[in-house]
């Protein structure tokens, strides 16, 4: 799953109906949870966690990963929001020098922002940090869905 | 233009869609299919294996791309309900949400997103954080610099 470029993170709205957006997980795996980033300017995923922990990740879209036929993984899970917005610490900078090796043309354009009109962009910097920690774990190998499923419950 | 008819318009673009529903145990339940438009009922057909517990219940349906270099991003998302009639399962929309891809959307994020961004920080007496970019520049150059000699994005 590392090697996933996005993944589909569904959270649930107020009314119920979930919401599923694709989004770039950072797997932690001493911690054994994810990290997802989300700005302020894009909160709607945070704030309904906030509201209802429950969440799901399915990795199901392997284009630039370079697996070959990889199993389709749907991961459900609890996830907590971070009161404090995230620092540019270790740990965010392994984020974004991953990012920027696995988006190379992402770099073009913050290259192409002149230092003056970088403030502008500052919001899309302003992160909340999502942690999505798994209790199930379903598998489908290949990625068939009419195959029998593998499962374990965290 | 009727929003089943959106959707089955958008769909041509896509291989396949991410359907979302709310599963018995609370979590969300998350599957990739080929949805089949009836237009007739207003509704897609879509393929749930029968052993992941879900029901009849408010519904998302997902379609999102990105090449092998995590770009060209573009996406839509439809609510709706997920029904189960003469044993198949069919999303009924009941709006359109747009997602990611082309000028008129990249610009209502940057601006949605920023003026967002701004209220979130005045909502709770926050100061707008300041931004490391020459941290982050640095950071850019030094994965530039493996993708001119090849190693970067594995």
């Amino acid at each position: 799953m590392r090697d996933f470029r996005s993944c589909e993170l569904s959270t649930f709205a107020r009314d119920g109906t979930p919401v599923t957006w694709p989004t770039m997980p950072y797997f932690e795996p001493d911690r054994r949870r994810f990290l997802i980033t989300s700005s302020i300017g894009l909160a709607q995923k945070a704030f309904n966690i906030r509201r209802d922990p429950h969440v799901a990740m399915l990795f199901s879209t392997s284009t630039g990963s370079g697996l070959i036929r990889p199993p389709a993984v749907l991961i459900q899970g609890d996830g907590e929001v971070a009161e404090e917005l995230g620092q540019l610490d270790e740990r965010f900078e392994s984020m974004t020098r991953l990012l920027f090796e696995r988006q190379p043309f992402g770099i073009t354009l913050m290259g192409a922002l002149p230092a003056p009109l970088r403030h502008l962009a500052d919001w899309y910097c302003w992160r909340l940090l999502i942690y999505v920690r798994p209790r199930r774990i379903r598998w489908w190998p290949d990625g068939d869905l009419r195959r029998a499923y593998g499962e374990v419950v965290l | 233009m009727t929003t089943w008819r959106a959707i089955a318009q958008e769909l041509r673009r896509y291989d396949s869609a991410v359907i979302t529903a709310r599963g018995l145990d609370g979590y969300p339940v998350s599957v990739r299919c080929v949805p089949v438009a009836d237009e007739r009922s207003g509704t897609f057909a879509v393929s749930f294996p029968d052993t992941l517990g879900i029901e009849s219940s408010p519904a998302w349906l997902l379609c999102h791309f990105h090449d092998e270099r995590f770009w060209s991003l573009r996406s839509f998302g439809a609510r709706g309900l997920l029904e189960h009639t003469d044993g198949v399962w069919r999303f009924r929309p009941t709006s359109f949400v747009a997602g990611m891809g082309g000028i008129a959307a990249s610009i209502r994020l940057f601006i949605g997103g920023r003026r967002r961004a701004q209220h979130y920080l005045a909502a709770r007496g926050l100061k707008p954080p300041a931004v490391p970019w020459e941290r982050i520049t640095a950071i850019k150059r030094d994965v530039e610099a493996l993708h001119a000699d090849g190693s970067a994005g594995r």
